[in-house]
């Protein structure tokens, strides 16, 4: 958004102009003022306006704000361009990418090429393109948006053109050109509202009990922002009350705590809840080596809580500490620095990548668009097969083309991200969807090519992301993982998935009882009354559970998430000389010396603090090489003898520090590749008993039964599932053994574990595993005319073991009872 | 504006929104220049005011964030509804308001007012009796001992007696110090351990064995049970005055959901009106009769001997907190013993040591936790409960021989919009800190979520649905005025 105006009015008519330019602060309290540059300018009177950077604020009639603007009038305000106008009575026009809010009379938003708000508690509001328009009463009017514009009134009309989407609480609403047109009875709440607002919490739990009587005319739709999701900083007050500083950080609009000697940062930090804290501000007192292990100091102690929060030192002159110096996320704050705001998104990404629940609190926004229809059910019980590599794919669509019968391939996120996912310069969830990206078209060809019916189903997503990814994608089915959560937070989470599911008009599947073999409760079967709980709780097509199968794979993508944003950490500071790591091993050999009598003033104290000096300031710059080395080869041929084990005590600090990292790097990938867990050979024992309690609990509601683990089951057991009304049977390791042994016809080679593999077991046989498939099956795009002789092997015994037992039965024609 | 419609080369879809645009233009116009001596202008540049201000809204944000993220079981708190917060500033200075329960003249108390305060104080007493089935309703009492002491100021005289619950049985703090002082001879009730209900055959010897009894006040803060007050009243002698203390109850009574006391017999109901009823920080106390002989005594201890000043900029706020309990009791008090139950039996299941087993844990809003010696019990609720981000309070468990343990109340979580299945939610949380030992980081991540579902701007059972209305633009804009 290059433009976007506030511009903000607290009381009706009464105010001066004040006129600022680029970087100028214009309070007016006279007839009218001009601010330039770098200025701030101040006057009684009539008109406000500033441009450029400019905040503008006067108590009256008319503010108007261009170009990167925040104005402020008690009766009208005008704001253009990366400006925001605020007006509590009359008007408010906000053009370009602003937002405009009045409490009263009107909200304009008017030619924004995207992000314009326009809000207004009362009379009419206006958002053009790509723009928000909200009301409290009367009229809204989104219009000529070419996506994503949102017209909310809760009384009156709002009116939304071209790819809007329209609420209003009462009244009139009309929409036009591919939008979403909801018009809402009188307190009653409209998808995509806030739902949980009085008394109730979300989804079908809260659909039985009653709620609270909402007023008439009142939308039970909260439409202010919610201000609780915004992060919070905590400021030292030395820092807010420097001049320099306090624009820097209020720019980020957080939610501010200022600490104070009465007030701690640690006590703040204890008070709120980790992860709700973005970052803690603070001045750095002192500079050079003491700077290095103060901020050390400071950075563990208020990390007490959280390893991720983010910390600043305010340094009035930026060579008081180098940043390089500093470990992650962690930086300095100097007069002009304009990159906080990519701080703070970095501090916020990182957790994202760590924090699988501040993913799945709740889902984004729902896309805006109509529910679609959902596709049938279950036609039978169908196999599912897993896909480790998209060349299994080809065998797949050859079953259901030669059987004439719909056969589903799944694959996990994470099973996606390791096995075919090319890079993850984007982050694992972009890689992800990639993926799911390039196997539609994979599977869309062999369709059309085979006249197969092969479906696409993501497996094991207990990640909103992901599931969103693959419904944009365009995948047949979902399964919407929650198992792993208690009972009511997999029902809280399964709503939410399925209510973003329905949209696409994907089948969805949900789960319940840990089934993970992986797991703790590997061995724990799903208790019916926890499954009538849960089906009673959700709406949902398909419902997998345990009933005694060995089922493994995967809730590994969380974890590996986590492990590679620790990477990424990792790699942010070790890099070149690695500077962090040498403020490190300064520090420790500091405190060594002063563990050994030595006093702060003594040579060797200075020796270490030179060193540091000058391993920051030389050779400086991003392309600067490395330099320590020539900084430790100076200072040997200048130090005395007997302080040379100094030196080289310090050079073993620092390189065991990098090593350390490097370690610890190796051991993540170890953690990444070693999800998979030994494969079962032998059947499992079903129990009958609780799939006809189960399958007798989904009677009559349209929704089926998932049997995952289905290469644990003997062929008997499989037989007997279509009886049940089991919709679907998931193979997965059995089937990948199975291609990997009818690979090897293809291109022999021992896959075999190597005994004296250099590093855990897990990142090299997975690596010698991928490095065989990308070569055996490096043209299996081209197999489908003429496939290789392996494919028709493989494709024998998918019939032959898995799609043979689960066919000739249908629901219709098999009640259910034990074969 | 144009210049930048035009320069962007974007023109209007239709008339509509061109007539929008022209007719904020004209208010901007007509606003413009109006500005009389830039009052407003010079006042927002004082950086020093600016400082204050940022300095307290600190105060605020970290307090709000605090309440957003902590599970609040202290029974002895709520969260009052944006209105019942915002109208406490609606009176420009007059605070004074004299106002007894009896028909007199207010003489030297008697200020030259609007008249508004009348109103206000008709429209709360009005739904003050109502609530409580009562002949008066005396709005003054600063508090829930204030109200009770005026009670027994007003009831009891040197060489009197009075009976009350002892500390270990959940009786409240304020009164015994209170009547040493003033010679009124403090006596217990007598109580049965398993039950927790009053030995009502003993209450009736121990008031014949002493005729200088003159008050029975059932001044329980620890309460599982309801009390059989019928029962009392009946073995109580003639001319003893009956006392319920209803601070905790209060909204469970005017809900509906207990018995009111004063049909029951209670000579009079009294309570603060922020614990079961999300009210301010005030007190109420009324009569069953309006000509009660002790109606005067017990409202003049409270004002003017008490305390000279009412807090009248309360009584808006009051009437909006027993409006929301008039429209929506019904419903939150149901919820709230619901929630208790529930809460109960889940802590049961959890493994966790829950009084009161023999009848069904719970008949109010709390539910007692034994958890072992008192310093146990202030190390959980200080200590692991507290970082854990939930909200308790130790006590000395009635009935369990000593023991102590945490009091733990259903009615905020109740008005944040939680219900059964999020208490065994809450509960699984709970035992996850007392019996499992569970690091208190890890669980307030998880009370954190669990709460992100229920926020603070949109209470169940109150007005906050209202806010956004222009009947309360209409209100609020004049409060501020």
């Amino acid at each position: 958004m290059s433009t976007a105006t506030p511009a903000n009015t607290s009381g009706p008519a009464v105010a001066p102009d004040a006129m600022g330019s680029a970087g100028t602060a214009a309070r007016a309290g006279a007839p009218a003022v001009a601010g330039v540059a770098g200025t701030a300018a101040r006057a009684g009177a009539p008109a406000v306006a500033g441009a450029a950077g400019t905040a503008a604020r006067g108590g009256a009639p008319a503010a108007v704000g261009v170009a990167g603007t925040a104005t402020r009038a008690s009766a009208a305000a005008l704001g253009t361009a990366d400006a925001e106008a605020l007006a509590s009575g009359a008007a408010a026009t906000g053009a370009v990418g602003s937002v405009a809010r009045v409490g009263a009379g009107v909200a304009v938003g008017m030619a924004g090429t995207a992000g314009t708000e326009a809000l207004v508690s009362s009379a009419a509001a206006t958002g053009a393109v790509g723009s928000v328009a909200r009301v409290g009463a009367g009229v809204a009017v989104g219009m000529a948006g070419t996506a994503g514009t949102e017209a909310l009134a809760s009384s009156g009309a709002a009116v939304g053109i071209a790819g809007s989407e329209d609420r209003a609480g009462s009244g009139a609403v009309v929409g036009a050109v591919g939008s979403a047109v909801v018009l809402a009875p009188v307190g009653t709440v409209t998808p995509g509202s806030r739902a949980d607002a009085p008394g109730s919490p979300v989804g079908p739990t809260a659909r039985r009990g009653s709620r609270p009587p909402l007023p008439p005319g009142v939308l039970n739709t909260v439409v202010r922002p919610r201000r609780a999701d915004v992060p919070h900083a905590v400021i030292g007050a030395e820092v807010w009350h420097t001049e320099w500083a306090r624009p820097l950080l209020e720019r980020l609009d957080l939610r501010t705590v200022i600490a104070d000697e009465r007030l701690s940062c640690e006590r703040v930090l204890d008070t709120l809840a980790a992860q709700s804290v973005a970052f803690v501000c603070e001045e750095l007192p002192v500079s050079g080596l003491a700077a290095m292990s103060w901020a050390a100091r400071r950075t563990e102690a208020l990390r007490r809580d959280d390893p991720l929060l983010g910390v600043v030192f305010m340094v009035e002159d930026p060579r008081a500490l180098d940043p390089r110096a500093l470990g992650p996320l962690v930086r300095t704050l100097s007069p002009g620095d304009t990159d906080l705001p990519d701080f703070l998104a970095e501090v916020q990404r990182v957790r994202h990548e760590f924090h699988w629940e501040l993913r799945n609190r709740r889902p984004g926004t729902p896309p805006a668009r109509e529910a679609a229809a959902a596709p049938a059910r279950w036609t039978g019980t169908v196999p599912n097969f897993n896909v480790k590599h998209p060349s299994m794919l080809l065998p797949y669509a050859l079953l259901s083309a030669r059987t004439r019968r719909e056969v589903y391939c799944e694959i996990s996120p994470q099973e996606a991200l390791l096995f075919v996912a090319d890079s993850v310069g984007r982050g694992p969830a972009a890689a992800v969807a990639g993926v799911f990206a390039t196997l539609r078209q994979d599977v869309d060809r062999l369709n059309t090519a085979l006249g197969s019916r092969l479906r696409l189903h993501l497996d094991h997503a207990d990640d909103h992301e992901v599931i969103q990814a693959a419904c944009e994608a365009g995948f047949d089915s979902v399964m919407v993982d929650g198992s792993g959560r208690t009972l009511h937070q997999n029902v809280l989470f399964t709503n939410a998935a399925t209510e973003l599911a329905r949209r696409y008009g994907v089948l969805v599947e949900g789960e319940i009882g840990s089934i993970d073999g992986a797991g703790l409760r590997k061995w724990n079967k799903t208790t019916p009354s926890d499954f009538t709980r849960f089906v009673e709780d959700t709406d949902l097509d398909l419902v997998g559970a345990h009933v005694g199968q060995f089922h493994s794979f995967d809730y590994g993508f969380a974890a590996t998430r986590r492990s590679l944003a620790e990477v990424g950490l990792l790699d942010d500071r070790a890099t070149g000389d690695d500077l962090h790591a040498f403020a490190e091993a300064c520090a420790r050999v500091e405190k060594d010396l002063t563990d050994s009598g030595l006093p702060g003033y003594s040579a060797e104290h200075r020796l270490v603090a030179a060193l540091a000096r000058r391993a920051t300031t030389a050779g400086d710059g991003p392309d600067a090489g490395p330099r320590l080395d020539a900084v430790f080869r100076e200072a040997r041929t200048r130090v005395p003898v007997f302080q040379r084990p100094l030196l080289d005590a310090l050079e073993r600090e620092w390189l065991e520090r990098r090593l350390a990292k490097v370690r610890r790097k190796t051991d993540l990938w170890d953690e990444v590749f070693a999800t998979e867990p030994a494969r079962e050979h032998r059947y499992a024992a079903i129990d009958h008993g609780l799939v006809q309690t189960l399958t007798g609990v989904l009677e009559g509601t349209g929704r089926a039964l998932v049997v995952h683990g289905g290469s644990s089951i003997s062929r008997v057991d499989l037989a007997s599932l279509p009886a049940h009304g089991v919709a679907r049977v998931n193979f997965g390791s059995g089937v990948y053994a199975d291609y990997l042994e009818a690979l090897r016809a293809h291109l022999p080679v021992d896959l075999t574990a190597d005994p004296d593999a250099p590093t855990g077991d897990g990142t090299w046989k997975h690596v010698r595993r991928m490095s065989y498939l990308a070569e055996a099956t490096r043209d299996w795009r081209s197999w489908t005319d003429a496939p290789p002789s392996f494919v028709d092997t493989f494709v024998s015994r998918l019939e032959r073991c898995y799609a043979a037992p689960l066919r000739g039965r249908t629901p219709t024609q098999a009640p259910g009872g034990r074969s | 504006m144009r210049a930048a419609e035009q320069d962007s080369g974007i023109g209007f879809v239709d008339d509509e929104a061109q007539a929008a645009v022209e007719a904020a233009e004209g208010i901007i116009d007509e606003a413009s220049g109006n500005d009389i001596d830039g009052v407003f202008g010079q006042a927002w540049s004082d950086d020093r005011v600016a400082h204050l201000l940022e300095r307290l809204a600190s105060d605020f944000v970290l307090d709000n964030t605090y309440r957003e993220q902590h599970l609040s079981l202290t029974a002895s708190e709520n969260y009052p509804s944006k209105l019942v917060r915002m109208l406490g500033s609606g009176l420009q200075g007059g605070f004074y308001e004299f106002a007894p329960p009896y028909p007199t003249e207010a003489g030297e108390w008697a200020f030259p007012d609007s008249g508004a305060n009348s109103s206000l104080v008709g429209k709360l007493t009005g739904i003050g009796r109502q609530l409580f089935e009562a002949a008066t309703f005396d709005w003054r009492p600063n508090g829930g001992s204030v109200a009770e002491q005026a009670v027994l100021l007003g009831t009891c005289g040197r060489g009197d007696g009075f009976v009350h619950f002892a500390h270990k049985d959940g009786g409240h703090f304020a009164l015994e110090s209170l009547a040493a002082a003033a010679g009124v001879n403090t006596y217990h009730l007598p109580m049965v351990d398993r039950t927790l209900l009053i030995d009502v055959d003993r209450l009736a010897t121990l008031c014949a064995e002493h005729p200088e009894i003159k008050l029975v006040i059932l001044d329980q803060s620890f309460k599982l049970r309801w009390q059989p007050l019928a029962q009392i009243r009946a073995a109580l002698p003639e001319g003893v005055f009956l006392a319920y203390d209803a601070s905790h109850d209060g909204a469970l009574i005017a809900g509906g959901a207990l018995p009111q006391p004063t049909l029951l017999g209670a000579d009079a109901v009294h309570g603060n009106t922020h614990k079961t009823i999300a009210g301010p920080q005030k007190a109420y106390i009324a009569f069953r009769d309006a000509d009660h002989p002790k109606l005067r005594a017990v409202s003049d201890w409270v004002c003017p001997q008490m305390q000279s000043n009412s807090h009248a900029e309360l009584i808006a706020p009051m009437y909006v907190a027993l409006s929301e309990i008039a429209l929506y009791g019904h419903d939150y008090a149901r919820q709230i013993l619901a929630n208790s139950q529930a809460l109960a039996h889940a802590l049961h299941e959890e493994g966790v040591r829950v009084s009161g087993e023999s009848f069904g844990f719970t008949e109010t809003h709390q539910v007692h936790i034994i958890t072992g010696s008192a310093a146990d019990a202030l190390r959980l609720s200080l200590g692991d409960l507290a970082h854990a981000g939930i909200r308790t309070t130790n006590i000395e468990v009635p009935g369990a021989n000593g023991l102590h343990g945490l009091r733990l109340g259903v009615q905020a979580m109740t008005r944040r919009g939680l219900r059964e299945a999020e208490m065994r939610e809450v509960a699984r949380l709970v035992a996850k800190v007392v019996l499992r030992r569970a690091e208190p980081t890890a669980v307030r991540a998880e009370v954190a979520d669990l709460l992100r579902h229920h926020t603070l701007d949109r209470l169940a059972y109150s007005f906050d649905a209202y806010v956004d209305s222009p009947a309360a633009a209409r209100l609020l804009g004049e409060v501020f005025r």
